[in-house]
């Protein structure tokens, strides 16, 4: 239910509840009037000021915004001629928030380095002129804006802060299972649905599906380690993401 | 069905049905079913964890003014109470 419904819905409870309440106590006397009336301005209430929370933003324009977004960076990255895979990097890595980490070529900076890095687009992680790649917000390190605490280092932790993300704010799955296997986890998400076409094939390739990236870049910011994701398989409405956490 | 409308309809039978159960029982103490109703509303809140965060920003000032409801009732009573 979107917004205004929402509010219109609460406000109307709040009134109907209000007015059978006096109606009951004032006039007829009736208690079942008074426990109805009760129910209705309590719910009301709840609804009314749940309402204000909903999104402003049409739906239309937040994926218009999401496709301009992805497409920019997919054609950034093909026309850099960039393949190699991205490590997730905590904030405390990061220059303050937490990010991706597109080497120029594979395994090349796969670890770069104890230092924190500028926040910036291009980024030297090394002596070597080759020593070079991109640091960018990926979905799944925006989303960490949606959690209110950060994520906790166990796995119980983990996975509460994944189901809130993925599940209740981002709606892109309908249940989340954390599986670990020491210096790889195994995230699961059912009922996967995912909101807009499929991403650019670059994007996908560098960063992962937006549930891979998600799982990542929580995982990262909760291990305050480095995460790339190794692996992802999708079987039916099910996707499965591996992820490798690197040396601390 | 996202999960706030979920909350929504669990509220909503909760609090409704209830009302049908007072009903039933020939309920009359308007202070018990404003009391009910806190108590139900603050336990639904605690089992929908899940819940946004801006959602659970909203139901927070709705907890402070059940809470504050709640205070009124039980200050209510006990005046009662003393005063005989």
């Amino acid at each position: 239910m979107d917004r205004n419904r929402y509010i219109r819905l609460g406000a109307a409870l709040m009134v109907a509840g209000a007015c059978i309440l006096a109606t009951s106590l004032l006039v007829l006397g009736s208690h079942p009037g008074m426990s109805t009336g009760t129910a209705l301005l309590v719910l009301g209430l709840v609804i009314l000021l749940l309402g204000k929370t909903a999104p402003g933003v049409t739906p239309e324009l937040a994926e218009l915004l999401v496709r301009v977004g992805h497409q920019n960076l997919g054609r950034l990255l093909e026309e850099v001629g960039m393949q190699s895979r991205a490590v997730y990097l905590p904030s405390s890595v990061a220059g303050g928030d937490a990010r991706a980490f597109i080497p120029l070529n594979d395994g090349q900076c796969a670890t770069p380095g104890t230092q924190r890095l500028d926040d910036r687009l291009v980024v030297f992680c090394g002596e070597a002129a080759e020593d070079v790649g991109l640091l960018v917000v990926a979905p799944g390190t925006a989303a960490l804006s949606l959690l209110e605490y950060p994520p906790g280092a166990t796995m119980d932790e983990i996975s509460v802060a994944l189901t809130q993300v993925a599940v209740s704010s981002l709606r892109i799955a309908r249940g989340v299972d954390v599986h670990d296997h020491g210096d790889s986890i195994e995230v699961r998400f059912r009922g996967e649905s995912v909101p807009y076409g499929s991403a650019a094939s670059a994007i996908e390739w560098c960063l992962g599906s937006l549930a891979g990236s998600v799982a990542a870049a929580l995982m990262a910011e909760a291990k305050n380690r480095r995460v790339t994701i190794e692996s992802e398989n999708v079987d039916g409405s099910s996707r499965t993401v591996t992820l490798a956490l690197q040396a601390e | 069905m996202s999960i706030t409308d979920r909350y929504v309809v669990v509220l909503a039978a909760m609090l409704l049905g209830t009302s049908v159960v007072f009903a039933w029982t020939g309920e009359t103490r308007l202070n018990l079913f404003v009391s009910v109703y806190i108590i139900e509303t603050l336990a639904v809140n605690q089992v929908f964890v899940w819940l946004s965060e801006r959602a659970r920003s909203a139901l927070r000032v709705v907890e402070r003014i059940l809470v504050a409801c709640f205070a009124v009732v039980v200050i209510t009573e006990i005046v009662r109470i003393l005063a005989g």
